[in-house]
């Protein structure tokens, strides 16, 4: 680690420690949790799972068909047409205007965060709905980032000055996910470790802080900064990989099919420790929900309860990630490869495991406590304001019914898979004879299917 | 994975999950939780789990002195520490919602309501 990275979180660790003090009633999120799954659905899902493995592996395909249709696919929509242009800059002043109003409530807003938009709209629709939005509809993030947009016009203003053309991209900034995993952790830390996450004015330093962090690097290091340091942009262009939906390089926007993006996300160091991290965290917020946790940290309040999650979490992430490791040197063993190049190749076939999990924790979350926003979106600030008069909504908590929740955690997780698997399974293919990469897949499948266990054993809330 | 393919394991399981929608009938039943505060505040016995069936008639006592308000998640009710302790209601949100202190945030019951 280095000495920057140190004082980035000191600094970080110093202005939440600022907030501290303000008592807040956050256990896990929204104090709301589904109904555990029956054992019945378990082993349905799991035969499910275990069974279409062995016939992807085998049966399905012996050519690479999804690393094949990585660029092709059917043209949408031609974006580089002066209209998309225009919408585009709509886009991105909505991203800026919807970060001020959010950044205005957080830190002027009414204090009490039962009241205050902020938390709402950065862990339920920001966080969670976009991760369900990118995996399916592809990289919307992209249009509305206000980072970007700030870092773009930055860039433009000091070539202007200077009277040069402004440096591209890819000569700028980072050149690994390093920073994109520091920037997560610490978001993932203050959602899920510390205590006093749901208080308007925590949100506004953790923001304030992280925002300060992607504008400073790219004033030092170049715009192309907020492109691999920020690292809720750079999980978004991850999950929007497996959509069916893309842009090509010429811009055009393309039908294509699903997971066939996952092996063009850019191989720089990184990119798997980033990934790790953030099924991670799912694993560890589902492990909060088991009587296991109750029982361990169940009436810790606090600071107690920083402490324990922060360890919690690191070890829940840790054994993720050793898993994955275990699997990759055994898939060395046998193919007679490096780990670390093993490891860098097959990263990218996580992410479905990762949308999976993203679904099965937060479907629920999203549909029930996110209407809580129709709320909100007329009182932001938690002022007593009826902006669009739907200041007097009351959530629906009917819905859903539990049984329709439990089916899309069910599919989710057997569904997220399958993919995962046949994504492995098709990079294999394209890298050895299908002997080889039957027989290479034989350590991953096994992680995946402890991925998916785990997962389902997660939902059990047992 | 062809697109063709693709589309009937999604059909096949989208089939499988729309066949099983049927939920239990709601059993009328009543139910009684007793949260007992101990001299030191603390919640005699520890953080627990309950259980109601969907419907039910729900009473929350609160006995001993507590100087928060208990919340009841989801169902956002509250029992305030001077009031009378007594709080009813009809548990008509099914899912799992957490009963804590409202100040501290001191979790006390996790209510599961199916």
């Amino acid at each position: 680690m280095t000495r920057r990275r140190h004082l980035g979180i000191a600094t970080f660790l110093a202005g939440v420690a600022m907030v501290g003090a303000t008592p807040a009633g956050a256990h896990g999120i929204g104090g709301r949790t589904d109904l555990p799954l029956p054992a019945w659905q378990l082993a349905w899902a799991a035969g499910f799972a275990v069974a279409s493995s062995f016939v992807a592996l085998g049966a399905f395909w012996s050519q690479p068909r999804l690393v094949a249709a990585a660029d092709g696919g059917r043209t949408l929509l031609d974006t580089r047409r002066p209209v998309i242009r225009g919408i585009e800059f709509l886009t991105k002043s909505i991203g800026v205007f919807l970060f001020g109003v959010l950044m205005w409530a957080a830190w002027w807003g009414n204090p009490n965060g039962a009241v205050n938009i902020a938390g709402d709209a950065l862990l339920i629709w920001f966080w969670v709905g976009l991760q369900l939005v990118s995996f399916l509809f592809g990289d919307v993030w992209r249009l509305f980032n206000p980072y970007v947009t700030i870092a773009d016009s930055g860039a433009w203003v000091r070539a202007k000055i200077r009277g040069e053309e402004a440096a591209p991209i890819e000569e700028t900034g980072p050149l690994s996910f390093w920073p994109a995993v520091a920037a997560i952790f610490a978001y993932l830390w203050f959602e899920l470790a510390y205590h006093s996450t749901d208080s308007p004015r925590s949100i506004a330093v953790f923001l304030t802080v992280y925002s300060v962090a992607m504008i400073g690097g790219a004033v030092v290091k170049g715009r192309g900064w907020v492109r691999r340091a920020d690292g809720f942009a750079v999980l978004f262009t991850k999950l929007a990989a497996m959509s069916p939906v893309h842009r090509d390089d010429d811009g055009r926007l393309r039908l294509r099919s699903p997971l066939a993006g996952l092996s063009t996300l850019p191989d720089i160091p990184g990119t798997v420790p980033f990934i790790l991290v953030v099924l991670g965290s799912t694993t560890f917020d589902g492990f909060t929900r088991s009587s296991i946790w109750l029982d361990i940290a169940g009436e810790q309040t606090g600071w107690g309860r920083t402490v324990s999650s922060t360890i919690g979490l690191l070890v829940i992430t840790g054994l993720v990630a050793m898993a994955y490791s275990v699997a990759i040197s055994a898939m060395a063993n046998i193919t007679r490869e490096e780990s670390a190049e093993l490891s860098r190749v097959f990263g990218p076939t996580l992410v479905p495991i990762a949308a999976a999990y993203a679904v099965a924790h937060y479907f629920s979350f999203l549909v029930l406590t996110g209407q809580r926003m129709f709320i909100r979106i007329s009182d932001p600030a938690g002022r007593g304001w009826d902006l669009f008069g739907t200041a007097d909504y009351a959530i629906d908590w009917t819905i859903v019914s539990p049984a329709t929740i439990a089916w899309v955690q069910t599919l989710a997780i057997a569904i997220g898979h399958v993919a995962g698997v046949a994504a492995a399974h098709d990079v294999a293919i394209s890298r050895y004879d299908h002997r080889l990469a039957v027989r290479s897949q034989y350590p991953m499948l096994a992680v995946m299917i402890l991925y998916t266990v785990l997962g389902l054993f997660l939902l059990l809330g047992a | 994975m062809s697109h063709r393919r693709l589309l009937a394991v999604v059909a096949l399981v989208a089939g499988v999950a729309a066949c099983s929608g049927g939920d239990g009938s709601a059993v009328s039943s009543e139910d009684e939780i007793i949260l007992e505060f101990g001299d030191e505040g603390g919640l005699v016995g520890g953080v627990r789990r309950e259980s109601v069936d969907l419907g039910a008639k729900v009473t929350m006592i609160v006995e001993g002195s507590t100087d928060e308000q208990v919340h009841v998640h989801g169902y956002d009710l509250y029992i305030e520490p001077e009031g009378p302790g007594v709080l009813e209601f009809d548990a008509l949100i099914p899912g799992r919602f957490e009963v804590e202190l409202e100040q501290s945030g001191q979790l006390l019951i996790e209510l599961t309501v199916s």
